[in-house]
């Protein structure tokens, strides 16, 4: 059973090179020697460039999954934000909306982000494959959202999965106007709910990390003894029992005496978590 | 909650079928300001695998849908007091409180609360049930949620206590821990109506029933009712069994019964906490920092319950609760 760090990740996806410069700017994160498009800091939060489109986000997702299994080492990421911009029938250019249904415009398929962030405005997010120049209905056009609902479940916790977009073009103001200075300014403007949303999620992930986090009397226990997948689950609930019952003292004297025997161990603290469970009245 | 009695939800999502439903107009009128999702069935959301319970129950939604399929079901042996014939219906999935050992955070993938609006088949129900069986029936509410504590939004008291009113022959039993009783109080009781409220020592209940109205609270509620005439019944559940705990059932049942009258009581019951094997190991999973869940447990027919607990403690529970209530009036909660 492999032994879960407690170093958690929260992954932002973004289109477009100048939707990534602001994030890489708010979060300080750096480029990785073996992706041009992965960014990452050392607080916890990576950034993955997918350029325009359903089908380019499907083979950045791709191409991420075969370096983190090049690597060896699949870094844990509960959390993916996808943050964007969009066009928007009602809204005005700059403002953010939380993505509370993400649709796909050609299979008529939608999902729907569990209500974790908070926001001005709230609604759905319409997945197309050409820029929409009509703004047919009450919701923020984009080109990646639903691709991105879809991958990201592969890898992250379904409720902290989640998509905010900022209002790039509307009725009045065209996709023509749209510019990588416009963009900038847009992502600048809200920087600080953008940087609220990630710190939500990344509290939240480390909070889910830290639940199946492996308690350290049982990293003691899996450097010294083999244990089957089967016999590594159930020491490491004992041993979380005893952390969780104030009976860790009692749990060390009975490691200490240096069981060698997966079985035995198993045995032993579970008769020994048996004792003393009967009330005694005071 | 308790001091705001308007509830908040995350969301709200509406099953396209039901949007024109004049109880759902009537709520969306009250939840003003939340975002609203249509949806085509609420098992899209609610159903969905992969959710987590812990992380939604800090920001529930409120889902309303339409109940299909059968609307009233045989209740479980040994759930409640009377003879006849008894059935549970669920108007709502999920509670607003938050109780550690809730069965049905084991029970279900979602924390959002799921309401059906189409209380005109729940009635339906009823009335098939009530008169399939001459020897009296009993129809239980609060099996999957509780049934007073959002009575702003559902209007569940307002709709059931009138058609039960006009139905005398069949019983209806609410089960709450909740204080919400005004609408309750602003119809005259009817005798066919009992509101059980479930309690456990104040100690545990500070401890695992986050977002439930406090001991003394629920017990001045449970007195007001008891004052305008209905008929109040008690459940001392569940017992968990751990050091002291008898001596905090006699506190408790002392305070009980020094705000309750005892002799008017409809029924008193205690039962242990006990749930199936696969709900409490969805809960570990959930909660494995819970204390509660870490604690030695016994396994009979599926069912598990704390070894600490069993018939012993139980019996001594019941030798003191006799001291203040006629056995006549008991039972135990299978």
């Amino acid at each position: 059973m492999p032994i879960i760090s407690e170093s958690v990740l929260v992954t932002l996806v973004a289109a477009l090179p100048s939707e990534a410069g602001p994030l890489k700017d708010f979060f300080q994160l750096k480029p990785l020697r073996t992706m041009n498009n992965i960014f990452q800091s050392d607080q916890g939060i990576r950034l993955l460039v997918t350029g325009v489109g359903r089908k380019n986000l499907n083979q950045s997702f791709a191409r991420l999954a075969r370096s983190e299994i090049a690597e060896k080492s699949p870094q844990v990421s509960p959390a993916w934000l996808n943050i964007g911009i969009a066009g928007h029938r009602e809204l005005a250019v700059g403002e953010m909306m939380v993505a509370n249904k993400i649709s796909c415009a050609a299979s008529a398929y939608s999902s729907f982000p569990t209500p974790v962030l908070s926001g001005r405005h709230y609604g759905e997010v319409l997945t197309v494959d050409k820029p929409e120049l009509a703004y047919p209905q009450n919701a923020a056009y984009d080109m990646e959202a639903h691709a991105f609902w879809d991958m990201a479940l592969n890898y992250g916790m379904l409720d902290l999965i989640q998509c905010c977009k900022l209002v790039s073009d509307n009725p009045h103001d065209g996709v023509e106007k749209i510019a990588a200075a416009l963009i900038d300014e847009i992502f600048y403007a809200a920087s600080y709910e953008i940087r609220q949303h990630v710190e939500l999620l990344r509290n939240l992930a480390h909070e889910q990390q830290q639940l199946i986090s492996d308690p350290a009397p049982y990293l003691k226990i899996a450097g010294r003894i083999h244990l089957n997948v089967n016999q590594a689950l159930q020491i490491r609930r004992l041993c979380q029992r005893f952390v969780i019952l104030n009976r860790e003292s009692e749990l060390e004297t009975l490691l200490a005496k240096g069981y060698q025997s997966a079985r035995d161990l198993t045995q032993v603290l579970r008769e020994s978590l048996k004792s003393a469970c009967k009330v005694t009245e005071e | 909650m308790q001091g705001d009695r308007r509830v908040k939800f995350s969301a709200v999502y509406i099953e396209r079928a039901i949007a024109e439903h004049e109880l759902v107009q009537r709520i969306i009128a009250r939840v003003s300001g939340a975002p609203i999702i249509t949806i085509d069935r609420y098992g899209e959301v609610f159903n969905r695998a992969g959710q987590n319970f812990r992380i939604q129950k800090r920001a529930p939604a409120l889902i309303l849908a339409k109940k299909h399929g059968k609307t009233v079901l045989p209740s479980p042996e040994g759930y409640g007091f009377e003879q006849g014939r008894g059935f549970y219906f669920s108007h709502m999935l999920n509670c607003l409180y938050d109780c550690r050992y809730c069965f049905l955070q084991g029970m279900y993938r979602s924390a959002h609360y799921v309401l059906f609006v189409n209380y005109e088949d729940f009635m339906a129900g009823i009335d098939a049930e009530a008169l399939n069986h001459d020897e009296g029936t009993v129809f239980y509410s609060g099996y999957d949620c509780d049934s007073l504590a959002m009575e702003p939004i559902s209007a569940f008291c307002a709709s059931f206590i009138p058609f039960f009113a006009n139905r005398p022959e069949s019983i209806l039993e609410i089960r709450t821990k909740s204080t919400q009783v005004r609408q309750l109080l602003d119809f005259q009781p009817i005798d066919n109506c009992v509101v059980a409220m479930s309690f456990t020592p104040e100690g545990a209940s500070k401890r695992w029933e986050h977002k439930v109205p406090t001991l003394r609270k629920r017990l001045q509620t449970m007195k007001k009712l008891q004052r305008s005439g209905w008929k109040i019944a008690v459940r001392f559940e569940p017992v968990i069994g751990e050091a002291g705990v008898e001596a905090e059932y006699e506190r408790l049942f002392s305070q009980t019964f020094s705000a309750l009258s005892a002799d008017e009581l409809h029924s008193v019951s205690l039962g242990e906490f006990r749930l199936p094997a696969q709900f409490h190991k969805n809960l570990v999973k959930l909660y494995p920092d819970e204390d509660l869940l870490a604690r030695e447990t016994v396994q009979h027919d599926g069912m598990l319950s704390l070894a600490a607990g069993g018939e012993a403690l139980l019996e001594a529970l019941e030798d003191r609760l006799f001291s203040y209530v006629d056995r006549s009036r008991y039972y135990r909660c299978a």
